[in-house]
C-alpha cells in the first residue's frame, strides 16, 4: 500500500516538475517505443482458504494456508508516445511465484456425528503463475536519462496450485485417518486492478535505450476451486525488472 | 463326508477333449479334503496340465501359514478359459492340502470366434445403448443355463442401471444373457431417534434403496423390520423363514424418518463400537457373530388384541433370542401403563440395546445359568455393560439421552426398569438379606440382579449402602473404566456358569487384583462393595 501511494503521487509530481525534453529530440527517436525486460517479482503475499464439503452425512472442512514467495517475471510493452510529455503503454507482464502451503482438515467420522477426525499436512515446490496486462498514461521527462511515471489499470489473472481434497484411509473404528494425499489443482481466475510504476531509461544509441523499472500491481482475484468455493487472493505485487528499449 | 466324486474319474477324459455332441452343462463340484483324496488330484491336475485342460491362473503366499501356499487353476477348453471353471489348491510343500473347485464337463463346441472383439463391443453399445470406447472383451466357454455351452465375449457395460455384464455369442452375435453385477455398497445415511437426537445410519446401498444392514463395522449388524407381524416374528425367531432382504429395514433417500429403526439399528452399532472400543472385543462371541435386531414385532394399535402375555413380551419388553438376535419391543399407546409405568418403544434406549446385547456375550462366555443367583447374576452383567455403555458415549446427567445408574430411563416414565444407584427406590434389594428366594422369575433373576448391581455402582462411585449402613471408597467416576474392565474381565473370562453371589465377589475381586495389583484402589472398592451389600 505504502509504495502504491508513493507512486500515485509520483504522478502528478513529475508531470509538473520534471524537465522539458526537446521536441527534436523526441521527433529523432520517432514516437513508438518496444521493451523487453526481465526481473524479480518482490514480496511474500499469503492467502487462506477454508472449504466445507460433505461426507458421510456431516459437513467436514478444511483450512488452506499458501505462502508465495518471490520469483522471476518478464514484460514487454509497447509505448507511443503522443506528446513531449505524455505517453500511452501497453504491456504484458508474467511471473512465477514459488508456492508452499499447508492445510488442516476436519472429516466427518462414518459412524457418529461431531466425532471429526483431524488431519494436517503441508506441501511446497509449487508454484503460482500471474500474468498481466497493463493500460498506462505515461508521464516521461529527461533526454540521455530518461526517467518516467506510469499508472493505469491492469487485468490479472492469476493460476494458483489450490488443495482440492484430502485421500485418506481408514479403518473400524474409524477414529483415526491415514492422509494418502492432498491432490492440489490448478485454478485460475482473473481480476481488474491498477499498476503504477516508474522507470529510468539511458540511451545508448539513437534509438536504443537500457532501462530499469519497477510496476507495482494488484488487482482482487477470486479463485473458484469448486462450485460455490471462492478464494481471494491479492494478485500482483511489485515487479523491479531492467531490459531493452528500441525507439522508432 | 466327501464330497469328491469318484464317479467323476471320467472327467479327465471329458476335459482334455470333450465328447462331441453332449448338451450337458452340468458343473462337477470339487471337494478333497482328505490326504488320499487330495494327492488322487495332484496326479489329476497335473495330468490336465499337460493334455491343456488347465492353465494356472494365479499362485499366492498364505499369509497366515508362511508354509501354504495356494493356486489357482483356471479350466481350458481349446486354450479358451471356461466362465466358472476353477480349482484352487492348497499346498505344503510338495503335498496337496485341499482342492475345491468346479468343473465343467461335456463341453463340445467349437471354439474360434466368427468375429473379433471390436464387433462384440458395439453390439453391447447397441443393446444397452450405452456409448462404449475402446476395450478389450473377454472370450470365454460360457455355461449355459439351459444346457450346453456358448463360446462368449464378456462386455461389462456402466449405465444408470448399475454394472450390466453381456455375454455375447461370439459365434452368432446373439446376447446371451445380460447380468446386473452391481455390487451392494456401505452408505451412511441421517436419521433422528425416537428422542429426536441425531444419527448416522450406517447402511448398505443397494438397487436406488437404503437397507438396514452396517457395511461399516466389522460383524453384519443388521435390523429387521418385521412390521408388526407377530408370525412373522416367530418364523425368523424360530429360523422356519431366514429374514430375507425385504425384511430389512429401509428409507428410499437414506434420510431416516422411522425413530425406531434409526434408534435399534444405531444402538447395536455403538455396543459393538463400546466394547470393541473399550474391551477390544469383537462383537458378542468375540469372533464378530452377526446382529439381527427386531423392531417393529408388534402394533400398537392391535394392542387390544392381544394377551397379557403378548404384551409383556412384545410390547413392554426387549429381550435376547440367542445367537445374536435381540427383539426390541414396541411399547405401550399412550396412556396405557403396566406396573404403573407408561413404556415407548425399547429401542429408544442405549442401555436397554446394550443390556440385550450383553446377554449375548454372556451365552458366548461364562454362560451364567438362567436362574437363581447366576441368572441374577447374568442379569446384573447385562445391566452394568448397559450403563457402561451409556456412560461411553452420552454424558452424565439426568434427564434424556444423559448418562446414569438408572436402567431403561428413557424409555419409561415414570421412573425406570431399574436403579443401580438406589435398588430400593423402585423397589428392588440391595442387599444379600433382602434376596428373593421364590420360584417365579426363574429365582428372581430379574429382582435380585440389583445387589451385584448396586456393587458395580459402590465400586465406582462410592457411598452408603442402605440397608447395611456401610461405606465404600469407590474409584470415582473418572476411573469408571477400572471397574468396567474389572466386571468385564471377570464375568467374560474367569465366572463359572453356576456361580453364586458369593463366587462372583471372589471372582470380582481376583479380577481386579489382577488387573490393578492387590491392594489397588479397584481392587479395595470392589471387596468394600461386596460386603456392603452383604455378600461374603
Amino acid at each position: 500500500m505504502r509504495a502504491r501511494a508513493l507512486l500515485l503521487a509520483a504522478v502528478p509530481a513529475a508531470l509538473f516538475a520534471s524537465p522539458a525534453v526537446p521536441r527534436a529530440a523526441a521527433a529523432e527517436k520517432g514516437p513508438f517505443r518496444l521493451w523487453l525486460q526481465a526481473g524479480l517479482v518482490a514480496g511474500k503475499p499469503s492467502f487462506s482458504e477454508t472449504r466445507t464439503f460433505t461426507e458421510f452425512a456431516e459437513q467436514g472442512r478444511i483450512d488452506s494456508h499458501y505462502d508465495e514467495d518471490s520469483g522471476p517475471g518478464v514484460e514487454g510493452g509497447l509505448g507511443w508516445r503522443f506528446t513531449h510529455r505524455f505517453a500511452v503503454h501497453a504491456a504484458a507482464s508474467w511471473a512465477r511465484r514459488k508456492e508452499a502451503g499447508s492445510y488442516s482438515a476436519a472429516l466427518p467420522h462414518p459412524l457418529y456425528f461431531a466425532m471429526p477426525r483431524h488431519a494436517a499436512g503441508d506441501f511446497s515446490g509449487r508454484s503460482i503463475h500471474e500474468t498481466a496486462v497493463h493500460l498506462d498514461l505515461a508521464v516521461v521527462g529527461g533526454s540521455g536519462l530518461e526517467w518516467s511515471v506510469f499508472a493505469g489499470p491492469s487485468v490479472i489473472e492469476t493460476q494458483a496450485d489450490l488443495v482440492q481434497a484430502i485421500e485418506y484411509t481408514h479403518a473400524y473404528p474409524y477414529d483415526a485417518v491415514t492422509v494418502t494425499g492432498a491432490p492440489l489443482a490448478s485454478v485460475r481466475g482473473h481480476a481488474l486492478g491498477f499498476n503504477a510504476g516508474a522507470g529510468l531509461d539511458w540511451h545508448v544509441g539513437p534509438h536504443v535505450a537500457l532501462g530499469l523499472q519497477s510496476r507495482f500491481s494488484q488487482a482482487n482475484v477470486k479463485l473458484q476451486p469448486a462450485a460455490g468455493d471462492e478464494v481471494a487472493v491479492k494478485a500482483g505485487g511489485l515487479l523491479v525488472s531492467a531490459g531493452l528499449r528500441l525507439d522508432f | 463326508m466327501s464330497r469328491f466324486h469318484l464317479g467323476r474319474l471320467l472327467l479327465l477324459g471329458l476335459l482334455a477333449g470333450g465328447v462331441p455332441g453332449s448338451e450337458a452343462a452340468e458343473p462337477v463340484r470339487v471337494s478333497a479334503v482328505s490326504l488320499p483324496e487330495a494327492r488322487a488330484w495332484r496326479d489329476r491336475i497335473d495330468a490336465l496340465l499337460r493334455a491343456g485342460g488347465l492353465g494356472v491362473r494365479k499362485a499366492r503366499a498364505d499369509t497366515l501359514m508362511p508354509e501354504r501356499q495356494h493356486i489357482r487353476y483356471a479350466q481350458l477348453y481349446q486354450g479358451v478359459p471356461v466362465i466358472g471353471g476353477d480349482l484352487a489348491v492348497q499346498v505344503a510343500g510338495d503335498d496337496v492340502v485341499s482342492v475345491f473347485g468346479t468343473l465343467y464337463d461335456g463341453i463340445a463346441l467349437e471354439a474360434t470366434p466368427t468375429f473379433d472383439a471390436d464387433h462384440a463391443v458395439r453390439i453391447a453399445e447397441r443393446v444397452s445403448g450405452q456409448p462404449l470406447g475402446l476395450r478389450d472383451p473377454e472370450l470365454g466357454i460360457l455355461p449355459l443355463a439351459t444346457g450346453g455351452f456358448a463360446l462368449a465375449y464378456t462386455v461389462p457395460v456402466f449405465s444408470e442401471e448399475g454394472r450390466v455384464v453381456y455375454e455375447i455369442d461370439a459365434r452368432t452375435g446373439a446376447v446371451l444373457q445380460a447380468r446386473h453385477e452391481t455390487e451392494t455398497q456401505s452408505a451412511v445415511g441421517h436419521g433422528k431417534g425416537l428422542l429426536g437426537d441425531d444419527k448416522k445410519m450406517s447402511v448398505r446401498a443397494a438397487s436406488g434403496r437404503f437397507l438396514g444392514d452396517d457395511l461399516l463395522r466389522p460383524p453384519l449388524l443388521e435390523t429387521v423390520d418385521t412390521k408388526g407381524s407377530l408370525d412373522r416374528v416367530f418364523q425368523v425367531l424360530n429360523a422356519l423363514i431366514p429374514a430375507a432382504e425385504s425384511d430389512l429395514i429401509a428409507d428410499s433417500d437414506n434420510d431416516w424418518t422411522d425413530p425406531i429403526a434409526v434408534d435399534g439399528h444405531a444402538y447395536a452399532g455403538y455396543t459393538y463400537d463400546f466394547y470393541f472400543k473399550r474391551f477390544g472385543r469383537r462383537g458378542l462371541d468375540g469372533n464378530d457373530l452377526k446382529v439381527r435386531s427386531i423392531v417393529h414385532p408388534v402394533r400398537l394399535q392391535d394392542y387390544a388384541l392381544y394377551s397379557p402375555d403378548v404384551i409383556g413380551f412384545f410390547f413392554a419388553n426387549a429381550f435376547y433370542a440367542g445367537n445374536g438376535v435381540i427383539l426390541l419391543g414396541e411399547g405401550l399407546p399412550p396412556g396405557v401403563t403396566l406396573g404403573g409405568q407408561h413404556f415407548t418403544p425399547f429401542a429408544g434406549a442405549l442401555d436397554v440395546v446394550a443390556h440385550e446385547l450383553t446377554h449375548g456375550v454372556t451365552q458366548y462366555t461364562s454362560s451364567l445359568i438362567y436362574q437363581g443367583e447366576s441368572g441374577a447374576l447374568n442379569e446384573s452383567f447385562s445391566d452394568m455393560m448397559g450403563t457402561s455403555a451409556e456412560f461411553f458415549f452420552q454424558p452424565p446427567g439426568s434427564g434424556p439421552l444423559k448418562a446414569d445408574y438408572l436402567l431403561g430411563e428413557d424409555i419409561t416414565s415414570p421412573g425406570a426398569v431399574r436403579a443401580m444407584d438406589d435398588p430400593a427406590l423402585l423397589g428392588y434389594p440391595d442387599h444379600y438379606s433382602r434376596l428373593y428366594r421364590g420360584p417365579n422369575d426363574g429365582g428372581g433373576v430379574h429382582f435380585n440382579c440389583t445387589i451385584p448391581d448396586h456393587v458395580y455402582f459402590l465400586a465406582i462411585e462410592g457411598g452408603r449402602n442402605r440397608t447395611s449402613g456401610l461405606t465404600v471408597q469407590g474409584v470415582g467416576a473418572a476411573n469408571r473404566e477400572q471397574i468396567e474392565k474389572v466386571m468385564y474381565r471377570a464375568f467374560t473370562l474367569m465366572m463359572p456358569s453356576a456361580a453364586s453371589f458369593s463366587v462372583a465377589r471372589a471372582v470380582t475381586i481376583q479380577s481386579a487384583r489382577d488387573l490393578y495389583g492387590a491392594g489397588s484402589a479397584a481392587e479395595r472398592a470392589v471387596s468394600q462393595a461386596w460386603t456392603a451389600v452383604g455378600v461374603q
